[in-house]
């Protein structure tokens, strides 16, 4: 019986020696980060910033009433990032919490520094999780965190809802998070995009809960341009249509609305919602260089159509395709023209033809962004409309039948 | 025991000698009959315990009786001692039981058992005659163990009504009960209820074996002989079950079980048993199979929630926050702001705080029940939440988690639940998840060493069987169960199981 008593007692001892977790945290004990942005200071020194949410203000179950800010916002500065983050406690009463991280936030003058700190912060550390949307910022990146998005409680998550939302309902910008970037840069084209926030509309800031109290902002956060990234620092910026482009190339278009003219004389006042898409590349070498074969296949649904053309004859099914995959062809152009300039091969060409002709990869791996210029793309784009709607002939010819 | 004392020849003799035995209590009745005037001189003596029989049994089928021979007998020439004793016995007696006995402490036993002597003078044996009767509760609805659909009878204090419950669900010769007297001083009959074939004769065999063992004054209620026979003391998990339904113990003999039955308690022990036996509620073979199918499933599931859920609250709320969805974080850590303690304490306090309100329940006086509701639910519940006290989402788990223990059909089992939450819900508070992965995998190795009259607890889980998995955690349609379940009596039911020819010919 002492025996069995030792082994229950040994069991137990060795039981919490072993604990990987033996920090205990109450949930009260916690502030929980919502935002982080980064700033890089004219002296070298990082500036951190962050959002926390104020759970009570958020909650509307406690019975507090909801006056309060829902985040609060303050920085540090120290010259590594988890100094700064060490430097929280000489103002905050609480154990800074980064695993609820929604969002990252680099300024522009970060960015052209390097983001390298950044990413070496994210693989070495384990409460801040890499699925955390990272975007840039023209301005300062604390300056965005300040701002209240309406309707919304807490900014960071909203803002991450947003690039979701924009991410399969519009197409022009992608997602990307910390470990997407990771992915990207460390792949064979050092190169990567990132969307970028901006405030739009008169104002200085959107900071107060006082803003709320209309039905309308004079100030809002919106998606902007696409910073291009190439090795781990900024080197420029292409514009949403640019980067609507650079998303077809890149097969990341999922669901979005694509506007033509359906006859050549008329403005772009028809459009297709796209259901389901897919980008295929295949590369083949000419010469010193290669052509890249897009092949792109769009099923969709007609829902806007202001032509008089019988929509009943599949001949005009097929010119209103033709006129679609034109507009779309349009686009990539348009977008491989911006990225080619920026000499940063963000679409994962070179991951094409590194997949497909390795050996050649080796020898033009270094160069590949440099001589981005002298590939040839072609477009091939195959649409298929899938429905025209709940109606047939548009309302126009309709209107002319009946002798309107 | 002492040596018997046989009886005497004397008639006044036995008499006053059994009746001092039995310290001269007044419900002690001894009448005489016939013979002359006085006492000393009658012929014939009954004697019973006024308490223990039925007074119209004695008066009509003894008494009567006894005169009317006498009466009659009074012409003709009477036989007396030996001849008369057996006359009576063969023609006046109208009882449905008669026996010989010839000494006083078979007289004695006969007596304590509501029997009644009828001694003759002249010769030194004596006759007992059933007439047990006396106040007993009728057989009643179960109240422990209900169902909506299905037999709504269940066993009584009385063993012999018990017995006749089971036997007139079984009309088999096979049915096998044997009685046995346990208890010096009560002498409580116990029987073993079994099916000759279908239950294992090991088990059976084994469980007499227990049973012989027990020594002690006393047996009050089944849960006496349970302690002594069970297989391990020291555990949460019953290894007997116990049963107030006819219906569901007649079913678990057909699948090979053992029951004991002891007399002055409705409640009869089953063995062996597994884990999984526990959650079999009779409704499950009375409701169509995929409602029973659901609901033993849902009892599985609840019945790892009432032990984990406030253990696991704690865990993922103090070490593991990354888990949760930012919003549920956010939403729990508003409630929890400005609550004073940490959530281990809170926990605890909630849980025991239900324990004391259970209890509480059980035992008040019927008539003062609904004020403990109200306190409750009104004074613990909101007001330690509107006070700041306790945080809401720690009330819902708490409530949760009591609600889920009273969804196990069998309330021992449920109890095990109980004990063991708190054991997890410290570990939780102390290691987090670690803590509690720990303390259930100390509690698996327990349950799968645990043994249940040589039946492994866990089975048909470890060991495999995958015969018997047709009614654990789902019940099958009753034409697909055509074996027993293996480790209890094992043995085929039906040659070829098959849905029924009309049936399948509708359903294709």
């Amino acid at each position: 019986m002492v025996k069995r008593w030792l082994q229950i007692g040994l069991a137990l001892v060795i039981l919490t020696a072993q604990c990987g977790c033996w920090n205990r945290v109450e949930l009260n004990e916690l502030s929980i980060i919502s935002a982080t942005g980064i700033d890089i200071e004219d002296n070298g020194r990082w500036r951190l910033s962050f959002q926390l949410v104020i759970p009570q203000a958020i909650s509307s179950t406690s019975g507090v009433s909801t006056n309060a800010a829902p985040v609060y916002v303050f920085s540090t500065e120290d010259e590594s990032l988890r100094g700064a983050v060490r430097k929280t406690s000489l103002e905050l009463s609480r154990k800074l919490y980064f695993s609820h991280n929604q969002m990252v936030v680099i300024s522009e003058k970060a960015a052209r520094y390097g983001i390298n700190t950044l990413m070496e912060a994210y693989i070495r550390n384990t409460d801040s999780r890499e699925t955390v949307t990272i975007f840039l910022t023209k301005g300062s990146a604390r300056n965005m965190l300040e701002q209240l998005i309406s309707m919304e409680k807490i900014p960071g998550a909203a803002i991450d809802h947003m690039v979701q939302n924009e991410a399969f309902n519009g197409g022009s910008f992608p997602q990307m998070t910390v470990f997407q970037v990771q992915q990207e840069l460390l792949d064979g084209t050092h190169a990567t995009g990132i969307p970028s926030l901006a405030l739009a509309g008169e104002g200085g800031s959107f900071d107060s809960l006082d803003g709320m109290k209309k039905t309308h902002s004079d100030l809002k956060v919106k998606l902007s341009k696409l910073g291009i990234i190439k090795g781990d620092k900024l080197v420029g910026w292409i514009n949403a249509e640019d980067s609507m482009g650079a998303m077809w190339l890149a097969n990341r278009v999922k669901r979005t609305t694509v506007p033509f003219a359906c006859e050549p004389s008329r403005k772009k006042d028809s459009t297709l919602r796209i259901i389901q898409t897919s980008t295929r590349v295949s590369p083949e070498p000419k010469g010193n260089s290669f052509i890249i074969n897009v092949h792109a296949k769009v099923n969709g649904t007609l829902y806007e159509y202001n032509c008089d053309a019988d929509m009943a004859k599949p001949e005009t099914i097929a010119q209103i395709e033709k006129a679609i995959a034109a507009e779309i062809e349009r686009t990539m152009m348009k977008g491989w023209k911006a990225i080619s300039e920026q000499r940063a091969d963000i679409v994962g060409f070179g991951g094409a033809v590194h997949e497909k002709y390795p050996k050649r990869w080796r020898e033009i791996a270094s160069s590949w962004n440099e001589q981005l210029g002298q590939l040839q793309i072609k477009c091939h784009v195959r649409v298929h409309v899938n429905q025209t709607g709940m109606s047939i002939d548009s309302f126009r010819s309709k209107l002319r039948k009946q002798g309107g | 025991m002492a040596s018997a004392i046989p009886l005497s020849k004397e008639l006044s003799h036995n008499s006053i000698s059994i009746s001092s035995r039995l310290g001269n209590s007044l419900d002690v009745v001894s009448r005489r009959i016939g013979g002359d005037d006085s006492d000393s001189a009658a012929t014939i003596a009954i004697l019973y315990i006024d308490s223990l029989v039925d007074q119209r049994t004695i008066n009509d089928h003894i008494v009567q009786p006894l005169m009317n021979a006498l009466l009659v007998g009074a012409e003709q020439e009477q036989p007396t001692g030996q001849g008369m004793l057996e006359r009576l016995s063969r023609h006046v007696i109208a009882a449905g039981s008669v026996a010989v006995i010839r000494t006083e402490e078979e007289a004695l036993e006969a007596l304590l058992n509501g029997f009644c002597v009828i001694m003759v003078d002249g010769t030194d044996e004596a006759l007992i005659a059933v007439t047990a009767g006396g106040e007993q509760r009728s057989v009643d609805e179960p109240v422990t163990q209900t169902v909506i659909r299905g037999p709504q009878h269940s066993f009584t204090e009385n063993i012999f009504t018990n017995l006749g419950l089971i036997r007139r669900i079984i009309r088999s010769p096979n049915l096998r009960l044997q009685g046995k007297r346990i208890g010096r001083q009560t002498q409580t009959h116990v029987f073993v209820a079994s099916i000759k074939g279908i239950a294992k004769q090991s088990v059976v065999d084994e469980v007499l074996r227990r049973l012989d063992a027990i020594d002690i004054d006393g047996i009050i209620e089944s849960s006496y002989v349970e302690e002594f026979i069970q297989d391990r003391t020291f555990t949460p998990f019953p290894t007997l079950m116990n049963i107030e339904r006819p219906d569901v113990v007649a079913a678990s003999l057909l699948e090979g079980q053992v029951a004991v039955i002891v007399d002055g308690t409705p409640f009869v022990l089953l063995a062996p048993v597994t884990f999984f036996k526990f959650f079999q509620s009779a409704e499950d073979y009375y409701q169509r199979f995929d409602i029973a199918s659901f609901l033993r499933l849902l009892r599985h599931i609840t019945f790892i929630a009432s032990m984990l859920l406030p253990a696991l609250y704690i865990a993922i709320t103090t070490y593991h926050q990354e888990m949760l969805p930012t919003t549920l974080l956010i939403s729990l850590a508003a409630q929890r702001e400005g609550i004073p303690f940490p959530a281990l304490f809170e926990a605890f306090l909630m849980e025991i705080t239900f324990e004391v309100l259970r209890e509480a329940g059980v035992r008040m006086p019927r008539a003062i029940g609904p004020a403990v509701s109200i306190v409750g639910a009104l004074v613990l519940g909101q007001a330690a939440v509107q006070a700041g006290l306790v945080s809401p989402a720690m009330v819902i788990v708490v409530s949760f988690t009591a609600i889920s223990n009273f969804v196990t059909p069998q309330i021992n089992i449920a109890i095990a639940a109980r004990l063991i939450r708190f054991s997890l819900m410290l570990l939780a508070g102390m290691l987090g998840l670690y803590g509690i992965m720990t303390g259930v995998i100390v509690l698996l190795t327990h349950l799968a060493g645990l043994q249940s009259f040589g039946v492994p607890y866990m089975a048909p889980v470890a060991p495999f069987i995958w015969s018997s998995w047709k009614d654990i955690f789902i019940r099958v349609p009753r034409w697909a169960m055509k074996s027993r379940p293996e480790m209890l009596g094992g043995s085929k039911r039906k040659n070829n199981a098959r849905m029924p020819d009309w049936q399948r010919s509708r359903s294709e």
